[in-house]
């Protein structure tokens, strides 16, 4: 059977079990199953255990269960709910204060962390209770959060990014400075279109009376509740420039100092602390799973071909590089919808890269672009692990809701690609700067 | 001698499910707990490695390695219970409206899914691990960890999977 | 009768098809292909992609795959001895001389089910390090990205080897979490760590390459006797050539360190050979305790003895 056929075969029965109302990564596996037996009977089962095994047991991932604790901590012991209040005390009487927040929160807590799931699981866990009882829509209050949440990936530390530099093989120290202005940009860009529907719209996100509060009282309480965020963040960014820390290590020493701040703040809670851990262990467990076997997939769908034919296809087009960037991207918005950016990149940057390097064009801007189809993957329907963080952190949504929810954000992730092809500096400016 | 009455063997079946349901609970609270405890573990385990190196520039050789066989004990260790939990990923874009008994139908293939994908990794799981023991594969890394000892957790992990599944199964039956 | 279709003969490597590791694999593949192009068409399939890198050579050895690019290091816990092809002090053409320690290791991997082609990558290892050392004395203490190849050896020196994820290497060099790094010559460069570290250890350690063509076994032997006495001829007239463009371009590399700064520093005669004896020990006493009756052998095989 030639390649197409099976690629159409494949997919079609994986999709058709999502929509089933298979759990997404029985679905995965399942469809593992089946091919592998199909194409080399029982080895390829057992081969499907070790491949299980190798894509969880990894170095790489261990942030993501880290950074899970370290939101559940923050949020069950009541400081995130304490530093957001305080930051929206700064916030003024801007519409859409509270999602406004979520950029500032993301941002901050981007600093933080490397993990876009971890991020929209923080702001999740933080703001949406707020949000609800103040009366704002879903679609100005999970898009937000999602859209918001994967700005962790886009401003270091970044787990996605180092791992994308290394598989361009591209300079990480470069990669990770170019990509921080593409990050802020998506920021702006999110917060521009916040302000921006909730004027239109301001039905969607209700103006409280907010009582008005004294610059004194704003400072203290910022000592108070902003400080210890503060101190989070110093002891995970301090630890990796003073050459204490990998950033993977930092990130157990976050959760660690989480800990003990959590105890200062509220003394020890061993109730609390028990839910804290079991949450996250949960979370980690819903996306481990699906990651393992969403790497199983990516690899059966490469060992048929059909992942290498289809980029190939696309790029081996008679047209000017532009459009085959374009292009390029395009398929792997097309992958990204149902798959995780790992795999995705893990299929087409081995191809992708010999042609970028032929076509003459410099790898760092690209690279962020890709960054950022990456991050939009991840909360593009109908599959995306943002996705499914935010509605593991908000059960009482139905996909629906969360689908309809993202799409306004997948498109500014788009206008911000866009941006970043016609001006390549935004991506180039802080690396150049660096190299002098 | 006459056969039982059919209602003798339905509450026969059910107390066997009953008995179930109370030996895979009481076992997802004991791995549920081993999990947690790995959780806490992987962080004291990376920041003591980070101190040791620091201060007394001797760090833990197998802390890298410790800690990501822990990531797969931690995700097949609570497997079962997220599944029973409902806390999976589902994408109800079309189930969501369906009702009543196509709704059970719906349930049912998708138990059907987990349930072959949980014997699938028990029987190929306990397979894989015995063969790599009985062969002595280790892992070519610092402490050369047997492979068997790694991917156990597997197949371990999904006998309650299984078990939930039945009990839910049956649970759909019975309503 | 027809012309019968070629046996598809499907590849993997542990490292990326673009990675300029590989960049002789595709060389060994065209010759192959279009020699032998009415018995065999190999299609190499990818690298880490299709199958996680340390669970190819079980892939292999299964049949999934018929033919892999690895490092024998990969499948040390299957085969402990097989990864002692880096000690050898031979070249090519002495290695494969009748009863040598080419036919040694062929028959080993027989009995993991795989047949053992040849070499399809040269490049020595080195240690790197940030701060100017004089000899071995300057080595204890210094902390030391690792791997599992250079554990041992790192440890016997009384380096401090760390983990770093591959990824968190630049970082780790830049801030100083770890002040040095195994590596051989192509690649630390193109990746920055050459920003922060800017001494090498010029005594080449491991220098023949673990890096192997290997096939399924069972493939292998349903193979004409013809086609498979050309692959070995095919293969055999490889090596050299495919050494020599790694000679050149780790000449290359080295010319571009030293324009980015790197100093190449040369221990004395004692220290040197103390250096790469360490090395050598470090590998064999480990295996020592694995395979002791195979560590006679190689040791004999490969001129140690
Ligand atoms: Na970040
Ligand atoms: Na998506």
């Amino acid at each position: 059977m030639d390649w197409l056929s099976l690629f159409i075969i494949i997919l079609s029965s994986l999709i058709f079990l999502f929509f089933l109302g298979v759990p997404v990564a029985y679905s995965f596996l399942f469809i593992n199953i089946f091919f592998a037996y199909l194409f080399w009977g029982e080895i390829g089962l057992t081969q499907l255990i070790l491949s299980i095994f190798r894509s969880i047991s990894s170095f790489s991932l261990l942030p993501v269960p880290l950074f899970l604790l370290m939101g559940e901590i923050m949020f069950l012991f009541g400081i995130a709910q304490n530093m957001m209040e305080t930051l929206e005390k700064w916030m003024g009487r801007l519409p859409g204060r509270l999602s406004l927040l979520a950029v500032v929160g993301g941002v901050l807590f981007a600093t933080l962390s490397g993990s876009s799931m971890a991020g929209c699981a923080m702001l999740g866990q933080t703001l949406l209770p707020e949000m609800e009882k103040k009366g704002y829509k879903p679609q100005i209050t999970l898009g937000p959060i999602m859209g918001c949440g994967t700005l962790a990936a886009m401003i270091p530390p970044s787990a996605l990014g180092v791992l994308l530099a290394c598989l361009a093989q591209i300079s990480v120290g470069d990669f990770l400075l170019s990509i921080i202005f593409p990050g802020l940009l998506m920021a702006a860009l999110f917060a521009f279109y916040i302000i921006l529907r909730c004027y239109l719209q301001p039905e969607v996100a209700p103006r409280d009376e907010i009582s008005r509060v004294s610059l004194r009282e704003k400072i203290i309480l910022s000592v108070k509740f902003i400080l210890p965020l503060g101190l989070v963040i110093f002891a995970v960014i301090g630890l990796i420039i003073f050459g204490v820390a990998t950033p993977t290590e930092s990130a157990a020493v976050g959760a660690l100092v989480c800990f003990v701040l959590a105890f200062l703040y509220k003394g020890f809670r061993g109730e609390v602390l028990k839910k804290a851990i079991v949450n996250s262990v949960k979370i980690t467990v819903m996306m481990f799973m699906i990651l393992s076997g969403a790497s199983a997939f990516s690899q059966l769908l490469a060992y048929t071909g059909a992942s290498q034919n289809l980029v190939q296809l696309a790029v081996g087009l008679p047209f000017p590089p532009i459009v085959i960037l374009i292009i390029m991207q395009f398929i792997l918005v097309l992958l990204g919808t149902f798959m995780e950016p790992l795999s995705i990149l893990m299929v087409a940057l081995p191809i992708y890269m010999p042609i970028i390097r032929q076509l003459g064009i410099n790898p760092l801007p690209f690279c962020s672009v890709l960054l950022i189809n990456m991050e939009m993957a991840t909360i593009s329907p109908p599959d995306g692990l943002v996705l499914y963080t935010m509605k593991a952190v908000a059960p009482h949504y139905s996909m629906g809701e969360i689908y309809k929810a993202s799409l306004p954000f997948v498109f500014i992730d788009i206008i911000a690609m866009a941006v970043i092809m016609v001006f390549p500096d935004i991506a180039m400016f802080l690396p150049s700067i660096a190299k002098r | 001698m006459p056969a039982a009455p059919p209602f003798f063997k339905v509450k026969m079946v059910n107390r066997v499910f009953n008995i179930i349901e109370i030996i895979v609970r009481g076992f997802n609270k004991i791995l549920v707990f081993i999990a947690s405890l790995m959780m806490a573990g992987l962080m004291i385990i990376v920041c003591v490695d980070l101190s040791l190196r620091y201060f007394f520039n001797s760090p833990l050789l197998w802390g890298t390695e410790v800690t990501e066989i822990l990531l797969l004990y931690i995700t097949f260790l609570g497997m079962a219970w997220v599944f029973k939990e409902e806390g999976h990923v589902v994408i109800d874009v079309f189930t969501a409206k369906v009702m009543g008994r196509k709704k059970k139908i719906l349930n049912g293939m998708s138990y059907f899914f987990v349930g072959i994908v949980s014997v699938v990794l028990i029987y190929y799981g306990f397979y894989t691990a015995i063969d790599h023991f009985k062969r002595g594969v280790f892992n070519p890394t610092v402490i050369e960890t047997p492979i068997a000892l790694i991917i156990v957790v597997i197949p371990i992990g999904s006998i309650p999977l299984f078990l939930e599944v039945l009990v839910k199964s049956w649970k759909l039956l019975k309503h | 009768s027809a012309l019968a279709q070629p046996m598809e003969l499907k590849g993997v490597s542990f490292l990326p098809k673009d990675h300029r590791l590989c960049a002789m694999i595709p060389v060994w593949i065209d010759k192959v292909n279009v020699e032998l192009k009415d018995s065999i068409k190999i299609s190499w399939l990818g690298g880490p992609e299709v199958m996680p890198p340390f669970e190819q050579p079980e892939a292999v050895r299964k049949g999934i795959f018929q033919i892999g690019f690895l490092p024998a290091a990969y499948y040390a816990g299957i085969l402990p001895e097989g990864d002692t092809i880096s000690l050898s002090k031979y070249d090519f053409k002495k290695e494969r001389e009748k009863g040598g320690v080419w036919d040694y290791f062929v028959e080993r991997h027989k009995k993991i089910n795989m047949m053992l082609l040849g070499t399809w990558l040269y490049d020595p290892f080195y240690l790197y390090v940030k701060k100017e050392v004089k000899g071995l004395e300057d080595l204890r203490g210094l902390k030391m990205r690792t791997a599992a190849k250079y554990d041992k050896m790192m440890l016997k020196l009384g380096m401090v080897p760390v983990t770093v994820q591959f990824g968190e290497t630049y970082t780790a060099l830049q801030r100083g979490v770890v002040e040095g790094f195994g590596w051989p010559t192509i690649g630390p460069r193109e990746w920055g760590w050459l920003e922060y570290v800017k001494h090498v250890i010029d005594i080449p350690f491991y220098a023949r390459q673990n890096t192997l063509i290997l096939i399924n076994l069972e493939v292998w032997n349903k193979l004409p006797k013809m086609v498979q006495d050309k692959l070995l001829d095919i293969t055999i007239k490889y090596e050299p050539e495919m050494k020599a463009y790694f000679e050149k371009e780790i000449d290359k590399e080295k010319k571009e360190m030293d324009k980015l700064g790197v100093k190449r520093i040369k221990f004395s005669a004692t220290d040197t050979k103390k250096y790469i004896d360490t090395a050598n020990d470090a590998f064999l006493e480990d295996l020592e305790k694995k395979v002791p009756e195979e560590v006679k052998t190689l040791k004999k095989l490969m001129g140690y003895l």
